[in-house]
């Protein structure tokens, strides 16, 4: 283990949050090196001059506890709408699918094979205005 | 230094705030009894100013009395309200910088100086860390957090909070003498960093 590894994790050992196999190559190092237990050394003092410095300098103060003029608020609204929002998607899926007929490629020849009315043969005047708005669709029927 | 995150036992706190959670206001008065000077000795070094830590921690209370069912673990009860605590610290300061408002923060000086006396290095040191810098010492050192909870209560990797830790004492080091921490019966105490 090298000094520029060892020096960041000093506080962490110090704290005692290094894993065993950590801290054991690091006690390792520091058995080795003067110059990284003299840094450890003065972290350390520095950690306990930062604690005994707050814990002296700011004394417990009697406080008011808070007037609670709220009430706690339900779980927040966020999640409720999203779970609308989806739920509203889906029906309307579900009342919009059934009107949907799928896409069928079909040439002009098959159309005129499956054809029942030919546009040239109409009987009616009324039949032919619908055949000629919607083209050559064999689904209309004429009376 | 293992701090006491209350005085009852865990399952206790737990059932408290499930109460609170429920509405309970006498459950969560109990719940911020035992977290309310921590919260407010927080503030202090954070905000550097008596009245604003107390305004923070009321403020904290009443947001974390509002919000309280969005707390999902209730063992996290206290980090919960700090990072609270924190956000509304961080919000008080972008005020005052908005404001260009800092005619309290002597008077805070003035105070800690008669009360701490030789303390004052040490945190006057703290004071000149940024936000983030200070938070972390704040946590580490004055609460006794771990990393993993300082990472819980502000939001980031441990990775961060450990860099945080390591840059705050390096630059605590840079603006401090040895000698203002004397070890006792020890004669590397007058070596300047």
């Amino acid at each position: 283990m090298r000094c520029r590894i060892v020096r960041p994790n000093l506080e962490s050992y110090l704290a005692g949050e290094l894993p065993s196999l950590h801290a054991v190559d690091l006690q390792r190092h520091l058995d080795a090196c003067p110059a990284c237990r003299k840094e450890m050394e003065v972290t350390r003092r520095l950690v306990k001059g930062l604690r005994s410095s707050f814990q002296d300098a700011i004394p417990p103060r009697s406080l008011p506890l808070p007037n609670l003029t709220v009430q706690p608020q339900r779980l927040p609204w966020l999640p409720k709408v999203a779970s609308i929002t989806v739920l509203g998607l889906l029906l309307l899926g579900l009342i919009v699918a059934p009107s949907i007929q799928p896409y069928r490629h079909e040439t002009p020849a098959a159309l005129m094979q499956t054809s029942p009315i030919p546009a040239h043969q109409s009987q009616s005047r009324e039949a032919s205005e619908v055949i000629n708005r919607h083209g050559t669709d064999w689904r209309i029927s004429i009376n | 230094m293992k701090h006491n995150l209350f005085s009852e036992g865990k399952a206790e706190q737990e059932s408290l705030v499930v109460l609170a959670q429920e509405g309970d206001r006498q459950a969560f008065m109990r719940l911020f009894q035992g977290v309310q000077q921590s919260l407010y000795r927080a503030a202090c070094v954070i905000l550097q100013n008596d009245q604003d830590a107390y305004d923070a921690t009321q403020e904290a209370a009443l947001k974390a009395f509002r919000f309280l069912r969005s707390l999902r673990q209730p063992q996290f009860f206290k980090t919960w309200i700090t990072r609270i605590l924190i956000n509304e610290c961080r919000g008080i300061l972008r005020e005052k910088r908005k404001m260009s408002y800092y005619p309290d923060m002597n008077n805070w000086h003035i105070n800690l100086r008669e009360a701490a006396g030789a303390e004052i290095n040490v945190l006057e040191a703290v004071n000149h860390l940024t936000f983030n810098y200070r938070t972390v010492v704040v946590l580490r050192y004055l609460d006794g957090y771990s990393q993993k909870e300082i990472a819980r209560i502000l939001g980031c990797p441990i990775g961060t909070v450990k860099s945080r830790i390591n840059l705050a004492l390096r630059k605590l080091k840079e603006g401090l003498v040895v000698q203002d921490f004397p070890e006792p019966h020890s004669e590397e105490g007058h070596h300047a960093l």
